[in-house]
């Protein structure tokens, strides 16, 4: 009994969990349908596939959802992740385990840097989180094709094998989202950094008058957003082996849209990394199968949108449902 | 100091700031003199205002948009749009131009419908629902030319675009008699009132009996339509139909209405400000491109530029 | 005991167009409860600010124990051991309870981690020692305005403070919730915690206070010891003179036809049968605790707020649908009790923010504004109103509360309306604008306009209601006349408690 009232409890405080369960009902099935209807789609081979097409988006919508939590936007994700490739693959082509280490840890650095410029003009320069993201994100764009004008440069080749090393349905990229998430969840569940960015995304003069460090809350956000996109920049790297200065750019829109999708309001304050998770596979799935039933590819745009839309309708309803009920 | 002369100064900032942004610009084209000796010509100055008044109409319409408190992400899609549309309906003869007018306010008034309806009746936020509406008109596009438009655009819609009254440029005399018009409606009608009073606050609004929803609802088919009168204009000056022509027009409206000093969370701003905003981004591409500099550095300096520009603004208001 | 423990010196605020407090001086012993009280605007929730951290003093200084102190931020205060109950909610609605009880200083174990489950522990500690109900992990919202209130004081005890600052802490109370505050005030007292307890109810103060401090128009008035305490003396230090010359001689006043009729009005929930009128030249004061749909229900009237059932009438047509602007067409105004939140447009002048409800009457057919004829308007009723500002051109934002409360007056008395809902009149306005706005309002009801008045200042109530109508849970349970009115007998109902 005790155990059914912490799970109601939960849903109380936690309305968006009911729509993350119905996301993940949805996932199950279209893999379902998808099962049924196809034979190479039930293979082991594709299963795999299909999870580690997801597991890019998963990776930077978990930044995104920092972010948005704390009342923030990043629009310039999409950039660090063409930087971050760039960047990789400049460095990381030597057969030397040492200098690819090294190129990971450069990689890591300048996405750290970049979350803390977005953080100074935010924070600092008080400049909205949506514009001064921008900035940067037409500054990285910049930035990326000059180290890498056109798709190029070479990704160490055992290294990529090893992180796309894949047992049956388990794989590397898997496993490396698992990690951040676990991690991710750790952070903003159970420590006071995360309690202060709940507390900053929903209003930032209180959180300040109750002694939350609000300045340095919404820095960690975005620098945590900026290495998640590193995260996302050296699993992309290393699938295509090269670097690819534009290859990033839908994923500011697409972390966006994911982490929405998953119950995070964009007002902050509320949001569940689980959702973030399931709404980034809704997207890469829902993708993989208009691919696997040769839908004209453009569609895809179509359906991200309706998909978009459709989930925010779902959520203001819920929403109302939600005010009525406590109303009453 | 007084009270009185605080005051003084602080609405003295407002009127100013168009005035900072016209002494950057005079600054700006005085330096292109010096770096690029004989460049500088009455001609190039024309053509700079051409190439601005596309950015420049768009940028009136999302101005609107911003002074409710919204944003307009889907101006570029509308753009495209009306592109793609345009000159699949005109078919590059004047015969089918009622046809293709017809079709582009349609597609104007629809995107401005479906926003405003998303924002206020779905309660979405505008930043959400005009994305969902730019990826939607974008997959239209691209389904509709299967990734390869072709085809050109009626003679009068290209005279739109390259044809000169005086020696100056049709557009850049469409824009500016569009930015008298919205500056008359914002000085001096109830209208005007409206819309200042819904985006500096919207409760007070609603409690004073102003219908929020008519009003948000219009700015947004405003700033739609005004995408779409750019969007031919940009169709008759390339007259090509183009999936990437719309470019970055959603993110630089918005930077250029920053810049002219319109203020993101609503009630604030002007239309010159605006108008010198566009020209001042265009400027800035123009004298960069005049100087060599490459994609790259244009990225990067214009970047730097409107961040600084806003951040400049921030901690003006902030004083 | 008798020892001075908080000591206020010289202390001067000043804000645009208004001096909150000048030079006010007092001083608070350990281990006492010390009444502040004063009308509103008097300054008592600035002095409060003040100590709070939320504000700076322009002048003087604060010491604790002797030694000078510059409170810097409300968690600075708090680290001095100055705990603070606010009258508004203060909480993050997103968090749980004990979330936010220990905001900003959560116990933490190796790894970074927070401990909720010792957290919750303390939480329900000391929940049993102050006898509150409360379930540390629920989100604050769902949590009522009661619970909210303990919420507060949970926190602010946790810090083991030795002052305690409590803002009109009964506002939402109901009678026995009350008892239980008085209860842990007293405990605290024992504990040698000093309490600064602001409240607009007098009998509390006369049955709780050690010493009571007045203050009047920003300036101190004087403090009374215990065995000074009375009533009448405090009320006429409090305003200064007689009531009868603050609030305008309403005896005398004759009622017209009625305009306002309200029948059987229903919200599920939140509003059960509410039915009253007003006259022509009638204040009805509504009255009660906060939160019991007092607001509600003029909201209701005003079009703001739907409603299942009932029906609402002015001058014998009744309301159909059409929203606010139709209400307004109907002659109805409502002046908000949140001024800057949802009265003013901050970014504009008063001209504009005077005629925002009237645009209709101020433009030509085609939506082109008349603005001569809109100058003409708004000066009128800047003179007729007294609004002192350098022009009808100067932001609202630059003017002192009780000229934008004037401003908001002539923004609906340009509708010329029949019925004028009042919500809170004279929130954060000094006396002297109090004054005009009450003479203001007994004019308008001398020209024929029915006033509807909400307030939680009892004394207002008191002074300007020709009835009063009390609500309790969503109903009206009382309504008493101008001669049958008593601060005891107003509270008795909003309590939900019958005379017997």
């Amino acid at each position: 009994m005790k155990q059914l009232e912490r799970i109601r409890r939960k849903f109380a405080a936690t309305p968006q969990l009911s729509s993350v369960l119905t996301i993940c009902g949805l996932l199950l099935m279209v893999f379902a349908a998808m099962c049924v209807y196809s034979e190479s789609y039930r293979s082991t081979y594709n299963i795999t596939n299909v999870l580690v097409q997801c597991v890019p988006l998963a990776c930077v919508s978990l930044g995104q959802t920092l972010v948005i939590i704390s009342g923030g936007i990043d629009l310039s994700v999409g950039s660090t992740i063409s930087v971050c490739t760039a960047i990789a693959a400049r460095l990381m082509g030597s057969d030397n385990p040492v200098q690819v280490f090294l190129g990971v840890v450069v990689v890591f650095a300048f996405a750290a840097v970049v979350g803390l410029v977005n953080g100074a003009g935010v924070n600092y320069l008080k400049v909205p989180p949506m514009i001064t993201t921008l900035c940067t994100s037409t500054i990285l764009e910049g930035v990326a094709l000059w180290i890498l004008p056109v798709a190029g440069g070479r990704i160490n080749a055992d290294f990529a094998r090893v992180v796309y090393k894949k047992w049956d349905i388990i794989s590397m990229p898997l496993i490396i989202l698992i990690v951040l998430f676990l991690a991710m969840r750790y952070l903003l569940y159970r420590t006071r950094t995360g309690t202060s960015l709940y507390a900053i995304g929903r209003s930032r003069p209180i959180a300040a008058s109750m002694g939350v460090k609000t300045t340095q809350a919404s820095m960690k956000a975005y620098v945590l957003a900026g290495l998640c996109a590193a995260v996302t920049g050296l699993l992309l790297a290393c699938r295509m082996r090269v670097g690819d200065p534009t290859c990033g750019a839908n994923y500011g829109m697409d972390s966006i849209a994911a982490t929405v999708i998953g119950g995070t309001s964009l007002a902050g304050g509320t949001g569940l990394l689980s959702g973030t998770v399931a709404g980034a596979f809704l997207i890469g799935m829902l993708s993989n199968v208009m691919n696997n039933l040769n839908v004209n590819q453009f569609y895809q745009y179509v359906m991200k949108g309706a998909l978009l839309i459709a989930a925010m309708v779902v959520y203001s309803i819920s929403d109302r449902l939600e005010v009525r009920r406590r109303e009453s | 100091m007084s009270h009185n002369s605080l005051l003084n100064r602080s609405r003295g900032a407002a009127s100013l700031q168009p005035l900072v942004l016209l002494a950057i610009i005079v600054v700006m084209i005085a330096a292109q003199a010096i770096l690029v000796p004989g460049s500088l010509t009455v001609e190039q100055l024309l053509i700079i205002s051409r190439q601005a008044s596309a950015l420049g109409i768009i940028t009136l319409g999302q101005a609107a948009v911003i002074l409710v408190g919204g944003i307009d992400l889907s101006v570029g899609a509308t753009v495209m749009m009306v592109n793609i549309f345009c000159i699949s309906a005109m078919q590059g003869s004047d015969a089918n131009g009622p046809v293709g007018l017809l079709v582009c306010l349609l597609i104007g008034l629809g995107i401005g419908a479906v926003n405003a309806f998303g924002v206020l009746f779905l309660k979405i936020a505008p930043f959400v629902m005009t994305l969902c509406t730019t990826t939607i008109c974008e997959g239209i596009c691209y389904v509709y030319t299967q990734g390869s438009p072709t085809g050109s655009a009626a003679p009068f819609i290209r005279a739109l675009g390259t044809g000169r009254l005086f020696g100056i440029p049709y557009s850049t005399l469409i824009w500016l008699a569009l930015a008298a018009a919205m500056w008359a409606v914002l000085r001096f009608t109830a209208l005007g009132r409206r819309l200042y009073a819904v985006g500096g606050s919207p409760r007070a609004a609603r409690l004073s009996g102003i219908a929020n929803v008519r009003v948000v609802a219009g700015a947004y088919i405003f700033c739609a339509l005004m995408s779409t009168v750019a969007g031919l204009i940009l169709t008759g000056y390339h007259n090509i139909a183009s999936l990437t022509l719309a470019g970055d027009y959603s993110m630089n409206s918005l930077a250029a209405a920053l810049i002219g000093g319109n203020a993101i969370e609503g009630g604030r701003g002007g239309v010159w400000g605006v108008v010198l905003g566009s020209f001042f981004m265009m400027l800035l591409m123009a004298i960069l491109t005049m100087m060599g500099i490459s994609q790259v550095g244009k990225l990067i300096i214009q970047g730097c530029i409107i961040l600084a520009v806003v951040a400049a603004q921030q901690l003006w208001k902030k004083d | 005991m008798e020892q001075d423990y908080l000591e206020f010196l010289h202390i001067t605020k000043r804000f645009p167009g208004v001096t909150a407090l000048d030079d006010v001086s007092m001083s608070v012993r350990r281990g006492e409860i010390h009444a502040l009280v004063g009308e509103n605007g008097a300054g008592k929730s600035t002095l409060m600010n003040i100590l709070g951290g939320n504000l700076q003093p322009n002048e003087g200084e604060l010491r604790l124990d002797g030694q000078p102190v510059k409170i810097a931020s409300p968690i600075d205060a708090y680290d001095k051991g100055i705990g603070f109950v606010h009258q508004e909610s203060n909480l993050l609605e997103n968090l749980s309870v004990y979330e936010n009880v220990f905001l900003g200083r959560e116990r933490v174990l190796p790894l970074g981690r927070t401990d909720r489950k010792g957290m919750c522990r303390e939480i329900l500690e000391c929940c049993q020692r102050l006898g509150y109900q409360l379930e540390p992990e629920k989100p604050v919202a769902e949590l009522n305005l009661a619970e909210r209130q303990s919420v507060e004081i949970v926190r602010a005890l946790l810090g083991r403070p030795r002052i305690l600052i409590l803002d009109e802490p009964t506002a939402a109370l109901a009678e026995d919730e009350v008892a239980r505050l008085f209860r842990i005030v007293r405990e605290l007292r024992q504990e040698g915690v000093s309490v600064l307890y602001i409240s607009h109810r007098l009998d509390e103060i006369m049955e709780l206070a050690d010493r009571v401090t007045v203050l009047k128009d920003g300036r101190l008035v004087g403090t009374l010891e215990r065995e000074e305490l009375d009533k009448d003396r405090m009320v006429s230090m409090m305003v200064g003179r007689v009531i009868e010359d603050i609030y305008p001689d309403r005896s005398q006043v004759q009622f017209g036809q009625e305009l306002l009729r309200v029948e059987g009005l229903t919200i599920p929930g939140k509003l059960e049968q509410v039915s009253f009128s007003v006259r022509a030249g009638e204040i009805v004061g509504l009255g009660g605790l906060e939160g019991q749909g007092q607001r509600t229900a003029v909201r209701a009237i005003f079009g703001d707020q739907r409603f299942s059932q009932g029906s609402i009438s002015v001058e014998d047509t009744p309301l159909k649908s059409g929203g606010i602007a139709g209400r307004i067409r109907s002659g109805v105004a409502y002046v908000t009790h949140d001024r800057r939140g949802e009265g003013l447009v901050l970014t504009q002048s008063i001209r504009k923010n005077s005629s925002l409800a009237a645009l209709r009457r101020l433009c030509t057919p085609l939506g082109v504004m008349k603005e001569g004829e809109e100058r003409a308007q708004v000066g009128k009723q800047m003179e007729l109103l007294q609004i002192k500002a350098s022009s009808m051109e100067e932001l609202v934002s630059h003017l002192s509360g009780g000229n934008q409360q004037k401003v908001m007056l002539a923004r609906w008395l340009m509708t010329r309306p029949r019925v004028l809902i009042i919500d809170e009149p004279t929130k954060g306005i000094d006396i002297g604008a109090r004054m005009s706005i009450y003479q203001i309002i007994h004019q308008l009801t001398q020209a024929g306009i029915g006033i509807l008045m909400l307030t939680s200042d009892m004394v207002e109530l008191i002074g300007l209601s020709d009835r009063t109508l009390v609500f309790y849970e969503g109903r009206i349970v009382k309504e008493l006349s101008r001669s049958e009115i008593t601060e005891e007998r107003v509270m008795k109902a909003a309590s939900g408690m019958t005379e017997e």
